[in-house]
């Protein structure tokens, strides 16, 4: 389940009104998600959340789904 | 064995019957027979070259596809690229990089005594060893469900419509298919007629024709006058294009008669209004393998330097994309040229956007875009087609000689009736939105349009000196 606060990060780096984000949702079917904006996704991910991901956990990613549970598990590794 | 060729379409025919004719069950051996019939139909001592590159690769996969830990995986991973480059580097690269290494050497003074080596290019092999290596990231990144047999992956990996110059296929997404049982489709002949039928027409009668013209323009360019070398500077993107398109529209006709399907490997390049856009829709299975397996690790790496880490990150990428064409400087300028324009676009986002402000009309905005982008390929392309740097100087400064020529106008229609020809198939791909198009257009000019197009293609086929597929030297 993608998260309002993840929704609100990704909408805002790429100047997105509104998206209906599910967890199979693919970069590729939201506006102005390409290859070069995902990088500005992913570092306002690590900001926001103050977690560093590892290049693997990221390469794998297939949609929005996977993204938040990275996400999940780095958080509560962290606790 | 050339798609352009009699004995191709003999063998198709031929391996096409017997296929349906043999058992569900057996398809994938008799597969794996004919692909080797095929590619040891150029050369069989390759064949072995081959087998063996296949092996390894599916036992590091393997491997990293059993491998517990992180770290495990990873190793395998590094351990099947240097293996890959090594085979790469020695069988394209030696020579070149003897002969640059003796270049830079001279410069400083010195002498060394380095001997370059008698090595032939092995057919496709950088086309193929990029398709198996996504045998082993597929399954690093965990794009791969299950496991696959060896002889599953010698399909895979051998496999004829892709084996000599792509589309260079995913293991995650060509395995499955091998996987499943095939049925015979009347729809699926069609289309793949229709996709054969295209890209015929798109390799023997337009790039073809192009190329007679460009092969003697560029052998010698000082003999001809400035619009001439011009002419033959812009009809080199049609032929490129064309060439390479028609090739991988073959292929995926050919993948599609045999029920398979192989991705699209072009998507109206030349209607791109960016680089970016451009490589978005050229050579679609190369640029997205240099995407997800080369360019997203180093933009993850350098993420932290901001947009200069994707600046950065696309000026490796594409320097390396041009080395993947072949070992020679010009390839390298090429790709470097296609990575400045981008990372150019990227550091300078504000200015351009500033700059399309200007421009109220879409339209307008959209087709200057177009016709800019269509000059920087073009550009970049001169350096595609010489031969050395003196070469690309030599087209250049024939260009800008300014010299009259009374040919002029002979040499623009020509340009014309092929710049109109290319762009109608672009335009129809579009419209249709299907690259096999043809199949659906209506019946009387459908099979009007088919009939008169093989008769010129088996003519020219027959008649003229055929021209061996741009691509198949990488």
């Amino acid at each position: 389940m993608v998260t309002d606060q993840l929704k609100k990060i990704i909408l805002d780096v790429l100047k997105l009104d509104e998206f209906e984000f599910q967890d199979n949702t693919t970069a590729d079917q939201v506006p102005g998600w390409d290859s070069l904006s995902h990088l500005n996704v992913i570092t306002a991910v690590e900001k926001e959340y103050s977690i560093r991901f590892k290049a693997y956990e990221l390469l794998k990613l297939k949609d929005v789904g996977d993204l938040q549970n990275v996400i999940n598990s780095k958080l509560s590794s962290a606790k | 064995m050339q798609y352009n060729s009699i004995i191709f379409f003999i063998f198709i025919i031929a391996s096409l019957l017997l296929y349906y004719i043999t058992p569900v069950k057996y398809r994938n051996h008799f597969l794996l027979i004919i692909n080797y019939a095929f590619y040891s139909y150029f050369d069989y001592r390759l064949t072995f070259l081959l087998i063996g590159i296949t092996s390894v690769n599916y036992f590091i996969g393997e491997a990293v596809r059993k491998s517990r830990t992180d770290d495990a995986k990873k190793t395998y991973v590094v351990l099947g690229v240097v293996f890959n480059i090594l085979i790469l580097g020695f069988f394209k690269y030696f020579n070149f990089f003897i002969e640059s290494a003796k270049g830079f050497v001279s410069i400083l003074g010195w002498n060394i005594n380095l001997d370059t080596l008698n090595i032939i290019l092995p057919l496709g092999i950088s086309f193929y060893i990029f398709q198996t290596l996504t045998f082993i990231f597929d399954n690093y990144y965990e794009f791969i469900e299950g496991k696959y047999t060896f002889f599953e992956f010698a399909v895979f990996a051998s496999f004829f419509p892709t084996v000599v110059a792509g589309p260079i296929e995913r293991a995650s997404r060509l395995l499955p298919q091998i996987k499943n049982d095939r049925q015979f489709s009347t729809e699926n002949i069609k289309r793949g007629f229709a996709l054969i039928t295209t890209g015929m027409i798109r390799k023997v009668i337009i790039a073809d024709s192009c190329g007679a013209i460009i092969n003697h323009i560029f052998a010698d360019p000082a003999y001809y006058k400035s619009i001439e070398v011009l002419i033959a500077v812009l009809l080199f993107t049609i032929q490129v294009y064309n060439d390479f398109a028609g090739y991988s529209s073959i292929s995926r006709g050919v993948g599609m008669l045999f029920g398979f399907d192989i991705m699209i490997n072009f998507k109206q390049p030349y209607f791109a209004n960016s680089v970016s856009d451009f490589w978005r829709r050229w050579h679609i299975s190369l640029s997205t393998w240099l995407r997800d397996y080369l360019f997203k690790p180093l933009q993850i790496k350098f993420r932290d330097l901001g947009n200069w880490g994707n600046a950065l990150a696309i000026m490796i990428t594409f320097i390396l994309c041009g080395l993947w064409h072949g070992a020679s400087w010009n390839f390298i300028i090429w790709g470097f040229l296609h990575g400045f324009f981008m990372s150019f676009a990227i550091m300078n986002k504000k200015f351009k956007d500033k700059l399309k402000s200007l421009i109220t009309s879409p339209p307008i905005l959209n087709l200057l875009q177009v016709i800019s982008t269509l000059f920087l390929v073009t550009l970049a392309n001169v350096f595609f087609r010489t031969t050395d740097i003196n070469h690309a100087s030599q087209i250049f400064g024939q260009i800008f000689s300014f010299s009259n020529s009374e040919f002029a106008f002979r040499f623009i229609k020509i340009f014309l009736a092929y710049s109109i020809v290319s762009f109608a198939f672009d335009y129809f791909e579009k419209r249709y939105n299907s690259d096999y198009f043809l199949a659906y257009i209506p019946a009387p000019i459908k099979y009007g349009f088919i009939i008169s197009s093989w008769f010129l293609i088996f003519l020219l086929i027959f008649s003229s000196d055929k021209l061996p597929f741009l691509y198949g030297q990488f």
